[in-house]
């Protein structure tokens, strides 16, 4: 309890307009059990409740990118959720790597912003929706 | 009886050393998760016909803030035009951070190697490269994904 408030502090006060953040206490993990279980806290600051997705990412290119989403055998609770602002949820990201080396993994919450119609007075006209997405890179061991 | 007094007395007498003994004892640690973020300030952005009529632009602004090193990826753009359109280039710009102007490779920005708290403007363009150099009518829409990694 005392963490999750810290952790919420921890966002409050880093200033940020709206975004949304992924916390990551530990960033090692073991696969010897089989499992691997990941604690994320996530929290957000836009002016109502929103919808969060969180996803586990495998690296991309390179080490630091992410790359595609993982689901094959992989739990997320809860994977999608409505959160007031300023309020943090816990969410626990459980899956089974079979891994041979030290490899990267990234816990990821996007906030996808609605479609909105604009009125453009009949005229030619185009929009640019942003998503964004915060990601927490963790290391797995073998 | 006296010997109880005397220890009492002299317990009382001199509380310093057993202070310090205890104080010896305090031990104050702390840790911060390390986190990121990056947001669309104000949400879509428009994007209007230029003077020219050759291109469509809009403008925004963002918000980067990590407490460790992190960086950003700009996600493949995905571009919807009216049917019948002239192809054309999408782009989005967050001014000082990273570019991208593909339909297929994501862009990324240098690491910051430290904390960073950044603001800054973003610019999106549509522009068609047919030979009339003039848009063709009707709605267009770029959609992305702008993904911050704590490092």
């Amino acid at each position: 309890m005392g963490r999750a408030i810290l952790l919420l502090l921890a966002a409050l006060w880093s200033g940020h307009a709206n975004a949304q953040t992924a916390f990551l206490d530990k960033r090692e993990f073991s696969a010897k059990s089989g499992l691997v279980r990941v604690k994320l806290g996530v929290t957000h600051e836009r002016q109502g409740a929103v919808e969060l997705t969180v996803r586990l990412k495998g690296a991309g290119k390179d080490d630091q990118t992410p790359g595609p989403i993982l689901t094959e055998s992989v739990s997320i609770v809860p994977r999608a959720f409505k959160i007031p602002p300023n309020k943090l949820r816990k969410v626990l990201i459980s899956f089974e790597p079979k891994v041979t080396t030290r490899t990267p993994y990234f816990a990821c919450v996007v906030y996808q912003p609605p479609v909105e119609r604009m009125d453009r007075d009949g005229r030619a006209g185009g929009s640019m929706l942003l998503a964004t997405e915060s990601c927490s890179r963790f290391w797995v061991m073998p | 009886m006296k010997a109880l007094k005397t220890a009492m007395a002299i317990a009382l007498m001199a509380p310093t050393p057993m202070l310090a003994a205890t104080s010896a004892d305090i031990k104050a640690t702390g840790s911060v998760a390390t986190f990121c973020n990056i947001s669309n300030q104000g949400g879509p952005i428009a994007m209007s016909p230029t003077a020219i009529g050759d291109k469509l632009s809009g403008a925004g602004s963002y918000s980067y803030v990590a407490n460790g090193n992190s960086r950003i990826v700009l996600s493949a753009l995905q571009l919807s035009a009216p049917n019948g359109a002239a192809a054309a280039i999408p782009s989005i710009e967050l001014a000082d951070l990273v570019t991208n102007t593909s339909g297929s490779a994501t862009a990324s920005s240098p690491e910051s190697l430290g904390v960073i708290r950044k603001e800054g403007s973003i610019a999106t363009a549509i522009t068609q490269n047919n030979s009339t150099r003039l848009l063709t009518a009707g709605d267009y829409a770029i959609e992305a994904t702008a993904t911050c990694t704590s490092l």
